[in-house]
């Protein structure tokens, strides 16, 4: 096949004769480590629920099945809600949304952050210093206040949400990448390629982006973590996704009232939302424990 | 961030150093604190054109439903909504500037005295959290570091990644679920501090929201705590100490804890930076009178000059205190000044 003559192509500086996408590499030594694989599998149990959960729910999320706040029983497994809606059901339900949320802010993070960070980082100079200077102003507050003063201005909603977790850690995944850019940069590969007038785009694509890879996916890793928890937290606070939807941060505050009487309607929301938030951590933590063992 | 501090050596010779170091670090922070002014006005301006989106008329507002089309007009005119942009930033700006950031929407009262007076109590969570958190940390990764490796350091890192992972909202709840509620009522639930009240004088009120702050810093700071103690415990000068035949705890307590902590320093300075944005769930489930139950109520209400206020009071207060992290920093170890920049 054509592919076996090698154009001779610049030797990344790991001294790695074959490339192997950096990203599968990453991937297959997170599931070598104990952590990686408890926390993919409760990462995939979440996404199953979330799939399969609304088919295999006794009942519907808006269905009222009894009296509010009752206590488990025969017919409803986890007991009723401050409406009298099956907890089960919504418990079920509730956790997709925040899946593809934080999953979505992620990516709306990384894909930014990355190419801001990547053309600030190879551009150096005023461009490097305008971008970096607006990522400054968005650093400027803790993150949950700009999401709230986005939800402010936008109003609240699930879609708006996610756009504005992703927008919020975007500097942070832009500043890591510059960093990265800049050590990169200097390798004999870079300045190759510039030397033989390779255009700039192709060599970030093609030379800087492969080798800036492990260190953005370890930061995607723990961004998810976060993601989570800080979409679930506004959703708590009411300005996510709207009821009658069914979420379990919301369904924790909307349940708040009968903590006395009927425990459940909070307490497997929060065991869900725990069980779904430490599998992802126990994830971004393997795929960092990976990449040191990768780069060290 | 970089944990491998004392590693590194100084490369500039002592004797051209010395005598300027000082000159060298203030003008540092001046060029520091002029960069965060800078970004204070950035921010001031991007948050009023932020807020010019917003879809509320505070004529509207203010005189209700039933005003009449003239009495808004009267209104706005009044008190200068129809100025141009530009005017009324200006405006807004000069007052801010002598500390008034004119009167709430919701409630009409002055925003100033109702935003420093949360700020105070939301200052007093974090610093009485953070005086608990850093030794309980340093104690939790000194515990772990000397059993690096062993069933037990491995049960501490999993405790950790968890706690470290669930929500502040989630662990207040559970909080609440277990020691207000369903199994123990030993502790209120909400925080029942009457406005002008110090919180001070209901300390039961506020266990519950101290100790999510708490369960929230001992994880990040423990863990930095166990890495740089994990390396201290390796190297050289402590090996030496082990040959001296030194005994397990003095080497501990006297020699390798008081090096291990400098990450720490900075970690507590930026925990107290995360609070700040913990806070606002915890002070909406407790309801806590701090800055961060105003916030919400202000995004609830879109009261618009509240917002305008409270982001700049974040901003400011969220930008000293990141400052004083890296002063932290620089006062423990000098080399770093070099690689902060």
């Amino acid at each position: 096949m054509s592919e076996g003559i090698l154009v001779s192509q610049p030797v990344p500086a790991s001294g790695e004769t074959r490339r192997l996408n950096p990203v599968v590499r990453l991937l297959g030594r997170t599931l070598t480590v104990r952590r990686g694989q408890i926390g993919l599998a409760l990462l995939a149990l979440a996404v199953v629920a979330a799939v399969a959960g609304p088919h295999l729910a006794p009942f519907g999320v808006d269905d009222f099945v009894g009296a509010p706040f009752q206590p488990p029983d025969g017919s409803s497994l986890f007991g009723t809600d401050n409406l009298g809606r099956d907890v089960f059901s919504r418990a079920l339900a509730g956790g997709g949304g925040l899946l593809w949320m934080s999953a979505g802010a992620t990516l709306i993070a990384m894909v930014f952050g990355t190419a801001i960070g990547l053309i600030a980082g190879q551009s150096r100079g005023r461009l490097d210093g305008l971008l970096m200077r607006a990522m400054d102003v968005i650093l400027a507050f803790p993150e949950r206040v700009l999401v709230l003063l986005c939800v402010a201005i936008a109003g609240a909603g699930g879609l708006l949400l996610m756009v504005s977790v992703g927008l919020v850690f975007m500097p942070a995944i832009a500043r890591a990448s510059r960093a990265v850019t800049l050590d990169v940069a200097h390798k004999e590969f870079v300045q190759y390629a510039e030397a033989i007038g390779m255009p700039r785009r192709q060599i970030l694509m093609r030379e800087i982006l492969p080798n800036i890879l492990t260190p953005l996916m370890v930061e995607a890793g723990f961004r998810l973590t976060w993601a989570m928890g800080l979409i679930a937290g506004i959703n708590f606070l009411g300005f996510g996704v709207q009821p009658p939807t069914a979420d379990w941060g919301m369904m924790i505050n909307e349940n708040r009232d009968g903590l006395l009487f009927q425990p459940w309607a909070v307490g497997l929301p929060i065991i869900c939302i725990g069980f779904v938030i430490f599998g992802a951590n126990l994830l971004a933590d393997a795929v960092a424990r990976a990449a040191a063992r990768i780069e060290g | 961030m970089t944990m491998t501090h004392g590693a590194s050596v100084e490369v500039t010779s002592p004797a051209s150093s010395r005598k300027p170091a000082l000159a060298k670090t203030l003008g540092w922070i001046g060029r520091r604190l002029v960069a965060s002014v800078v970004v204070l006005f950035l921010v001031s301006v991007v948050v009023s054109i932020a807020t010019q989106l917003l879809p509320s008329d505070p004529a509207r507002i203010i005189l209700g439903e039933l005003a009449t089309p003239q009495m808004l007009d009267a209104f706005r005119s009044a008190h200068g909504l129809n100025d141009p942009y530009i005017v009324r930033y200006g405006r807004w700006l000069a007052s801010a500037l002598t500390g008034d950031f004119g009167a709430s929407l919701a409630n009409g009262n002055p925003v100033a005295g109702q935003v420093f007076p949360a700020l105070a109590n939301s200052l007093i969570l974090t610093v009485i959290a953070i005086i608990i958190a850093v030794p309980l940390s340093t104690l939790i990764g000194a515990a772990a570091a000397t059993r690096a490796r062993r069933a037990s350091d491995q049960i501490f890192d999993y405790v950790m990644l968890a706690l470290s992972a669930l929500p502040e909202f989630v662990k207040g709840t559970l909080l609440v679920l277990v020691f207000a509620t369903a199994v123990w009522r030993v502790l209120p639930a909400i925080a029942v501090i009457p406005p002008g009240a110090s919180p001070l004088a209901y300390p039961r009120d506020i266990v519950l929201p101290i100790a999510v702050l708490v369960l929230s810093a001992v994880p990040y700071l423990s863990r930095l705590i166990r890495a740089s103690l994990v390396e201290v415990l390796a190297s050289e000068y402590v090996q030496m100490a082990r040959l001296k035949g030194l005994s397990p705890s003095r080497i501990l307590w006297r020699h390798a804890l008081p090096n291990a902590v400098v990450p720490a320093i900075q970690g507590a300075a930026l925990c107290m930076a995360l609070m700040l944005g913990g806070a606002v769930v915890i002070e909406y489930l407790f309801r806590y009178p701090g800055i961060g139950a105003l916030l919400t109520d202000a995004v609830r209400n879109r009261d618009l000059p509240m917002l305008q206020a409270l982001i700049m009071v974040y901003a400011a207060v969220y930008m000293l205190v990141n400052l004083a992290a890296e002063l932290l920093m620089l006062a423990v170890s000098p080399e770093m000044r070099a690689a902060g920049r």
